[in-house]
């Protein structure tokens, strides 16, 4: 299944809330980095991003990610992953990057 | 023993089709969900190598055999392959170049994992066992 994206900016909590579906993996990775590069440029703040309907995350997915964190902390912003299938959750304890993301359930 | 072959282009677009293939075949062998999510990420991932790192091969072939308790996954490039000991045996999150996590994820999601790479291409194999 091919990755969808949605985004909207809370005005109330001021951040960014990105929703994924689908498949984020070595084709739809950079489509994801365009999108948040955009809203990001639109406005610099903190990335929600809700990962109950993410199906599937690879090593490019990952990496992509890590690289929009250490631009958002340049910036004193975070990214958070809400949410995440226990399959997404278990490839970020695997790999030791659930130290480097903030994971949680809302 | 049972065996399928499967050649793919080499473009990143259908790397979701060896997963769908390899999901699919794990399937009907009986493994449970957890396994088949295991070998859904660990074939991506050999294949995400294989797009990443061998460009100049214009298909790869994926080779799945079952026999007994076991599937063994191939992915087979004709690259110009990688020096396998310059890996990093583990990943530093808090340091991550890109280097080396596909290799990492299928080690430790597989029962087994051997690279075999020479400068005419390069052999991931990949063992579970049911």
């Amino acid at each position: 299944m091919a990755l969808k994206i949605r985004h909207l900016y809370s005005e109330r909590s001021e951040r960014w809330e990105v929703k994924l579906m689908g498949e984020l993996d070595i084709d739809s990775s950079t489509a994801l980095k365009e999108r948040l590069s955009e809203i990001l440029e639109e406005k610099t703040a903190d990335v929600i991003v809700n990962a109950e309907d993410l199906e599937y995350i690879d090593s490019t997915g990952l990496g992509m990610l890590i690289g929009v964190i250490k631009q958002l902390k340049t910036n004193g912003k975070e990214l958070i992953i809400v949410n995440p299938q226990d399959s997404v959750s278990k490839l970020f304890r695997i790999t030791g990057l659930d130290k480097v993301f903030t994971l949680r359930e809302e | 023993m049972d065996q399928f072959k499967l050649t793919l282009p080499n473009k990143r677009e259908y790397v979701i089709s060896a997963r769908l293939a390899a999901t699919s075949i794990a399937s009907v062998f009986g493994f449970d969900i957890e396994k088949i999510e295991d070998i859904r990420i660990a074939v991506g991932e050999a294949c995400n190598n294989v797009v990443l790192h061998s460009k100049e091969a214009d298909s790869f072939e994926m080779v799945i055999e079952l026999k007994d308790e076991t599937m063994t996954v191939y992915v087979c490039d004709t690259g110009k392959g990688f020096e396998v000991d310059k890996m990093p045996p583990v990943i530093d999150p808090h340091d991550y170049s890109g280097s080396g996590l596909g290799l990492f994820i299928i080690e430790t999601l597989m029962d087994e994992m051997k690279v075999h790479s020479t400068d005419e291409g390069t052999t991931i194999i990949m063992k579970k066992r049911r």
